[in-house]
This record gives structure tokens, sequence and C-alpha cells, in this order.
């Protein structure tokens, strides 16, 4: 089953990462008739966070949702900086993604990765397997398709496309109890080096894990019994402060108990999410943060969509999924379910958008990439002489922004001294990183793409000087609307990291009438006295 | 530990696709699935649930300091 693997491939569309988002972009460029590659570190269908999945989320009207109804209710509980356009897409075609999941046989099958695997080989894309991307080809600014090596023998891969969708997305510092440790940022990493706009790194996960075994969090899901389950609708303000733990912890309560693990038990008829059964009993366990540490809400960071579409700001490059920041649910969970029905809605939008930038580009050959340089740059971990492995800068880097005071509960001395940490790492010890074989190459380049995921979290976190959603300041603890109805967007620039601040349209401010009480009615600690101190002043 | 041991391996090289860190390898001589890199497991039971023949032993721990949000 693991095949070998071609040095060379020439395609009209290349797709980096097989999670939902690229099996949907692959499938759809498919069907338009182009010839398409996805690669994949592991294999597609059991990538990213696909195979751990549980639910989707459909707006259908004949269930009774109504439209401006979700358009308010993720608003509100986005706090603002949702954007509207891709939940629009979202209500549009949810209910059909979902009719493909169901035609694909993937809902009723706890081994559902199997299933997409099938179904997208199926499709007749070329799927490359056990390979890392590790850079993105360009020529004259457009990216012209990436560059990698096989995890089994090492040996390197150059593959030349129309149009490149990144699929590769999300991330964190391979923190334990949430299965993320195999996604380090990758995507963001590459579109970053490459000139992409990349946005939504202040915003945060914040998953827990049992206190005990904490390295076996995913325990508390059963993935055995079930696969994919239709959710509700969002719940007005249901998703409030995600960080309340954290805050917690942060003013020296106990740890809290978690209650039921997060299970999905369908939806009930009027569209809303399903009790646990009565009789189902659960241990109450102390929980710990940090499970998911490095991770944004879903779908909140990655590539910056120009114009709400999934197109980079770099010519040939789209992105879908958790690669693409499109704002779907805001600065926290506005609904349950809107990530795996997000990205599959997106993975169609990306494969129509770059078969058609496809359908006028031009394909390099591969004969016209210095293959030589970008291998040389790849490879050269193997070939230093150091005592410094990537396992061991992880773990220091975990150290410095892992613990809950640094990137959950923020504060502007606290920012700056791990990101002195990180640029340290970042400067002295990334490129002195050493790799034995393939294995500890992959760790390598992973490394790599966590630090710049570091230093983005901490550059962007200083930089808005507001709390909001996940996002919460010590320093500035309330909601800023005349400065900050803006998302943060970051790209390499002659100095380093350049942060700029894009302006949410107006038409989707809330209602200022409102007073700033109810307009957002959950409290950040020490909120009300800024606000009045800075009325005073 | 984390991923423990495999037994009764049929080379069906399902274990080795669906791991998201790659912990496991084939044995070319044996055509079985060996635990080469232990320390990279993330108990994500993704291994378990997709062996046919229940040939994969995981347990709960993990060896070595793990760096969390808080101490509990």
């Amino acid at each position: 089953m693991v095949k070998k693997i071609p040095s060379e491939i020439e395609t009209d569309i290349l797709i980096i990462g097989g999670g939902i988002a690229g099996i949907f972009a692959a499938v759809t460029a498919r069907q338009k008739g182009f010839e398409v590659t996805l690669v994949d570190k592991g294999s597609p269908g059991n990538s990213g966070s696909t195979p751990f999945a549980d639910t989707f989320c459909v707006f259908d009207e004949e269930l009774g949702h109504q439209r401006q109804d979700w358009i308010d209710t993720v608003s509100f509980n986005g706090e603002y900086l949702n954007n509207r356009a891709w939940l629009e897409k979202m209500m549009d075609h949810s209910k059909e993604r979902f009719q493909d999941l169901k035609d694909w046989g993937v809902l009723d099958d706890p081994k559902f990765g199997l299933v997409l695997r099938k179904h997208v080989i199926r499709s007749k894309t070329k799927v490359i397997e056990r390979v890392m991307m590790t850079t993105l080809l360009q020529i004259e600014g457009r990216v012209v398709g990436a560059a990698g090596f096989a995890l089994d023998d090492g040996k390197p891969l150059t593959i030349t496309a129309k149009s490149t969708i990144m699929c590769a997305g999300a991330g964190g510092f391979k923190p334990v109890g949430f299965p993320i440790r195999s996604l380090t940022h990758d995507g963001d990493a590459m579109a970053y080096r490459a000139g992409a706009e990349i946005t939504g790194k202040e915003w945060i996960d914040a998953h827990g894990t049992p206190a005990q075994n904490p390295a076996a969090g995913r325990k508390q899901f059963d993935m055995t019994s079930h696969g994919i389950f239709m959710t509700g609708q969002p719940k007005h303000g249901a998703r409030a402060l995600n960080i309340d733990k954290e805050i917690k912890v942060h003013q020296g309560e106990l740890p809290p108990l978690a209650g039921p693990p997060p299970y999905a038990f369908g939806a009930l008829p009027d569209g809303t999410q399903a009790p646990p059964p009565p009789d189902m009993e659960f241990e109450k366990r102390t929980m710990v943060g940090g499970s998911s540490a490095g991770l944004a809400v879903h779908k909140a960071e990655g590539i910056f969509p120009q114009d709400n579409t999934c197109a980079s700001n770099v010519p040939g490059l789209y992105a879908a999924g958790d690669a693409l920041g499109s704002m779907l649910c805001g600065t926290l969970y506005a609904g349950i379910g809107f990530s795996f029905s997000g990205s599959s809605v997106q993975g169609v939008c990306a494969g129509e958008e770059a078969s058609d930038y496809a359908a006028t580009a031009e394909l390099v050959p591969v004969s016209k990439i210095d293959t030589k340089s970008v291998q040389q740059t790849m490879f050269e971990p193997l070939e230093r002489e150091t005592a410094i492995t990537p396992a061991w800068v992880t773990q220091i880097m975990q150290s410095a922004v892992i613990p809950y005071y640094v990137l959950y509960v923020k504060e502007q001395s606290r920012l700056e001294a791990a990101l002195t940490n990180i640029e340290f790492m970042r400067d002295h010890l990334a490129p002195k990183m050493i790799a034995g074989n393939p294995h500890e190459l992959r760790q390598v380049h992973e490394t790599v793409n966590m630090l710049l995921n570091a230093e983005m979290k901490l550059r962007a976190s200083l930089f808005r000087t507001e709390s909001r959603g996940t996002h919460y300041r010590e320093d500035y603890p309330a909601r800023d609307d005349e400065d900050w109805l803006a998302w943060i967007k970051i790209r390499s620039g002659e100095e380093g990291m350049e942060l700029i601040k894009h302006p949410i349209p107006e038409e989707w401010h809330p209602d200022k009438s409102v007073p700033y009480e109810d307009r957002y009615p959950a409290r950040f600690p020490g909120e009300l006295e800024f606000k009045t101190k800075q009325a005073a002043e | 530990m984390a991923i423990e041991k495999i037994e009764n391996c049929n080379g069906c090289q399902l274990c080795v696709l669906v791991c998201p860190t790659d912990v496991i390898r084939m044995d070319t001589k044996s055509n079985t699935a060996q635990i080469v890199y232990p320390d990279d497991c993330q108990i994500c039971y993704l291994c378990e649930l997709y062996c046919q023949e229940n040939a994969i032993t995981i347990t709960q721990q993990k060896a070595g300091e793990l760096t969390l949000g808080w101490g509990a």
C-alpha cells in the first residue's frame, strides 16, 4: 500500500493536504476535467483534523433555520469579526456537502477516513502519500508548484502545477491531549515564505484534557461508535468566552471539573443538538488546559482570503479549510460543527476557483525549476554536525508558549518576554537543528514552522490592543469598537514580520446604539473598571 | 508508554498510513508493522481503531514530563 513515489510530477492542479477540504477540492477539480495531484504528509481522509471530526453543521430552511437569525447569532457569538460572506457560502452549500458525504458512505462509518481515501482515489486524483512538502516554488512571484521529500526513503519530490491549493492548515505546538501533533501550520508557513498574507493568529482554541493521563485526552471522545453527526443551529450566546477556565486558573480558582465528554449525540427534530442519554454516566475529572496550544479557533487563522474568495494575494495560490483564514465563526466558536462543514464547502470553492485559474495558466516544466538549490536548503539538516535536535527545540518552545499566562491570559510584558525567547530559538537554534533520517528531517521542518507560528501568535497578540472573543489582554480588558473592528494580516517584509490592520466592512459593525454591556454580555475580568476609567479620562 | 505493542500483524499497512505522527513503519523482511518512533505517539487511537486484527495495544500513559497549560 505504501507506494513508490516519482521524483517529478507535472500536473494541472496541485493540492497540498488531504483533509476534508483537500478531498473536496480534488474531487471538484477532477469533475471539471483537470489532472489533479494531492500530496499528504500522511494519507488523505486520515490527515489533519479530519479523522477526528464528529459533527457537521447543516443550514436547512426545511428544518426551520432562518438565514438572518444565523447571521445575527454567529455575528453576536463571534463578536462581529466573523466573515459574513463565508457564513453565507456555508449556509448556501452545507446541505449539498452533507448529502455528498452521505452519498459517499462517510456518515455512519467510524473509519470514514478510509472511505474518503477510497473516494478520492476513485476520482482518479493522483494521490501521493507520506510526503512532506516544505517549499512553494515560484517564478516571477507566481506559485508554480511545490517541493518536498518522502518520509520512507527521504527522496526529493518536485511538482509543478498550473495552480496550487493549500489545504495543509491548522497546527499547534505539538501539545498533548488533543490530536494535533501532526499539524504544525505547514501551510501557513509555506505560504508566508512565498509572500502570502496570514491572518487570525491572535485567536485561541482552548481545548482541555483530563489531568490524569493528560496525553490520552483523545479517550474522552468516543470514536468507535459513530461517524459524523449533523448538528443543530448556533445558540445565541452559547459559546461566550471559550477561555473562561484559563481565566479561572489565573484568578487562583481550582482547575475546573469536566462533565460529560464533548460527544455529539445527533440532532433533535428542532435542529438543536441532542443531549447525552440520561442513563449515561460520566466520571467527573479535573481538566487541565493547553491541550490544543498553538491552534486558533478553527477557520479563524490561515491564508488571508482575497475579496472573500479562496485566492491568496500570491498568483496561483489558493487555500481552503483550516489553511484559509475565512473567519467563518469569528473570534470564538460560534456554533458546533462549523469547522467540518465550512472546510467541505470551502474545498469545493477552492477546487472551482483553482480550476478557473488553471484553465488559462501555463504549466512550468520541472526542468525550469532550480531544484538543486531548493533541495540543498531542504536537506541541509541532514548534513549539519551539531547536537541540537528538533525534539529538544520543540520542548523548550513548548515551555515558552504553552503555559496559560502567555497566549491564553495575555499581557504586554509577558508576551514580549516570550517573543524574545522565540526569536532566539528562531535565530540561534532553528538553523542548527540536525536530522539523522527522514523522520527527523520532517521534525526539523515542523519545528521551524511551529516557531514561525509562535512568533506570529505573539506579535498578533501584542498588536491587538483590546480583548475580544478568545483574545484576552489583561492590560486592555475591553472590546474596542473604535479601533479594532478589524482583522490582522501578517506578511513577510524587508525587516521581518509586518502586521497590518484590515478593517471589516462597515455594514458588519455591531449596532453601536446598543449599550456596550448588552452588545458584549460576556465579561472579561477588569473590563468594566477599565471602561469606567477610560470614560473618566 | 502510549503505543505499546503490535502483535499478530497481518501486514496490511493501514496503521502506517493512518498514523498522523509517523510512529509505525513496515519491516520489509517480516512484512509486519513495527513501532519505530514511540516518543512521537500522540495517543490518538487511530491505529487501534483501523487495525482489522486488533493487534495494537495502547496505554494512556506517556513517558516524560509533559508541558501543559497548568499543573493539576
